[in-house]
């Protein structure tokens, strides 16, 4: 029997070869699939660099797809599974369709809609809110990112070549803050599963120790 | 307080210029006087220094932002009813400094800290225990110096050194008047909607430099079957459209270029290739919903003007569904302006609260 959590991450694997082909493309990797009664009717590829459009993002290619055939209705019945969080255009326009759920790779700090930068997802607004949940093949999809950039800058002018340490591909990741996005162990267990519950109690008590250090350094100020 | 309050909230709008063009800023542009609780305590001026650094010590990080308030009071200058000003301060500068007290601020009441130990601790370095009391602060940095005076003589006294948000963006004459002729034009176009099912919501794109209109949309996304299809978006849509069609045109797509091997140019319109609308103006006749808010800024557009705000879906003003202010995010690493019509009457035709513009 598959878990939740392998159940959500069968899904983000054709996001992530999605992401593979925009990589490939030269475009920022994000890849997506659309989630029907469990089966892809969609995918999305960032289109950002070949259209001239800053607004072609993979979830939008995706959404028109799937507007080609269904009504807009459908998408209140439609999970999304995307490799990066949602950027506030996107995290908006899903909302505005009533999504019915997005489960997302690794967070986007610069743009993130879905409880990085914005809240889009769940603010206050007219459009009912939807949940948004991270951490599905997370790694993989800093990866990408990661390939990508290196590869821009290989193809940059050596002028404009940053240097040798920044060009290197790091391997490392941050340990991820689940408490960020996820609010309660009940709600963790009920998306990923119980045998993933120890990934929510490490960022819970990573979360203690930075308090803890906090209240230590002014003990030491004493 | 509350009369106090109730009127500097429904003070003017600050930041119009010619009773016409409201520029949005910060999204605390707004706010009135709103309290926080502090605790603070009185002790001899000759202490002070100790105190403040035992106090720096124990406070690594306020629950609030407490740049904008005077650290050290006197107490002569806290109280206020029904006394001579300069009477006791006049007093105090002859006594000797153990005899001056000073009221100073422990932290805000809403700091994680350990109240009692710093107690104990000022206790100890006065060698008795001094009175301890709650006093309330401005949450905020006020907006003008005026605002700075009187909630000073109704709170915890504010040092006033300017206000960034209060700066105004400049607009000649001829912008202005180009702002309205533009505004009047997206409204045209809007009317065309007028009792038909879609929207009487339209965006215009233009040059700056030249002004002229690169762009013409109409909101058309119930006969497109596309909720998303907002003539803002579609508006951006075109720029880059017509872009391609340019490029296409005189063969040198990057992909063509990389499919013969030839070396990428970098003449500068290469780099912006991603960012078509840089700094250029958009004029709508809504308040843009918050995809719409972010979509001008992904293509770093340098100005929004629009007429009817949007208060359950708007992106962009304090007050509009989320407070969300993505045209001026400090998170973000593009803002661009904002000017909201507030002069007479433009007719535009208002849309339901649970539409997104
Ligand atoms: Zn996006
Ligand atoms: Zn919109």
């Amino acid at each position: 029997m598959t878990t939740k959590y392998e159940y959500h991450s069968g899904f983000m694997e054709e996001a992530l070869e999605q992401a593979e082909l925009s990589l490939n493309n030269n475009e920022v990797p994000v890849g997506c699939v659309f989630v029907h009664n469990g089966k892809v009717i969609a995918r999305g590829m960032n289109d950002t660099n070949k259209s001239l459009c800053g607004t072609r993002h993979a979830e939008f290619l995706g959404i028109e797809h799937i507007l080609k055939t269904h009504t807009a209705d459908i998408f209140e019945e439609v999970d999304l599974y995307v490799t990066v969080e949602p950027c506030i255009m996107c995290a908006s326009a899903l909302r505005q369709l009533k999504i019915k759920c997005v489960y997302y790779g690794c967070a986007n700090d610069r743009f993130g809609g879905c409880g990085s930068v914005m809240s889009i997802h769940s603010d206050k607004g007219v459009d009912p809110t939807y949940k948004a949940y991270p951490g599905f093949y997370r790694e993989e999809a800093i990866m990408l990112l990661r390939r990508f950039y290196c590869q821009e800058n290989e193809n940059a002018p050596t002028e404009k070549k940053e240097n040798k340490k920044q060009r290197e591909l790091k391997t490392a990741f941050q340990p991820f803050d689940f408490t960020k996005y996820v609010h309660s162990e009940e709600e963790f267990v009920e998306v990923y599963g119980e045998e993933y519950l120890h990934l929510y109690q490490e960022s819970l008590k990573e979360k203690l120790k930075e308090t803890g250090k906090g209240e230590k350094k002014r003990k030491t100020k004493k | 307080m509350s009369e106090f309050v109730h009127k500097l909230k429904s003070n003017p709008r600050n930041n119009v210029i010619d009773d016409s063009f409201w520029q949005i800023k910060y999204q605390d542009d707004h706010r009135g006087l709103e309290l926080i609780p502090l605790l603070t305590t009185t002790i001899p001026a000759n202490k002070s220094g100790v105190v403040v650094k035992l106090i720096k010590d124990h406070v690594d990080e306020d629950a609030h932002d407490l740049g904008h308030l005077r650290r050290i009071a006197k107490e002569a200058d806290l109280i206020k009813e029904g006394q001579v000003e300069g009477e006791t301060a006049d007093s105090t500068e002859k006594k000797p400094a153990s005899e001056v007290f000073l009221r100073v601020i422990i932290a805000s009441k809403d700091t994680e800290v350990d109240f009692e130990t710093i107690k104990a601790g000022i206790t100890a370095i006065l060698s008795y225990e001094p009175p301890f009391h709650t006093d309330y602060a401005s949450k905020y940095l006020p907006f003008t110096k005026q605002e700075s005076v009187e909630w000073s003589r109704n709170a915890w006294p504010i040092m006033w050194r300017g206000n960034t948000a209060a700066i105004q963006t400049k607009l000649s004459d001829s912008e202005l008047s180009e702002m309205k002729q533009k505004l009047n034009e997206v409204i045209a176009l809007s009317k065309a909607n007028s009792g038909t099912k879609e929207l009487p919501v339209a965006t215009l794109i233009v040059d700056p430099k030249t002004g002229e209109v690169l762009s013409r949309k109409l909101d058309t996304r119930h006969k497109q079957g596309n909720p998303l299809n907002h003539c803002t978006m579609e508006a951006i849509a075109e720029i880059a459209s017509q872009e391609l069609a340019r490029r296409q045109e005189r063969g040198t797509s990057k992909q063509e270029r990389e499919r013969e091997g030839k070396q990428e140019t970098i003449d500068g319109e290469e780099d912006d290739r991603l960012y078509l609308c840089l700094e250029m103006h958009v004029y709508t006749t809504h308040e843009p919903c918050p995809m719409c808010a972010m979509a001008l800024n992904h293509s770093r557009v340098g100005r929004l003007v629009y007429v009817e705000s949007s208060p359950g879906s708007g992106g962009i003003e304090p007050n509009s569904g989320g407070s969300h202010g993505i045209h001026w995010n400090p998170q973000l690493n593009w803002k661009y302006e904002v000017w909201k019509w507030v002069g007479d009457d433009l007719g535009v035709e208002k849309v339901d609260e649970s539409v997104n513009a």
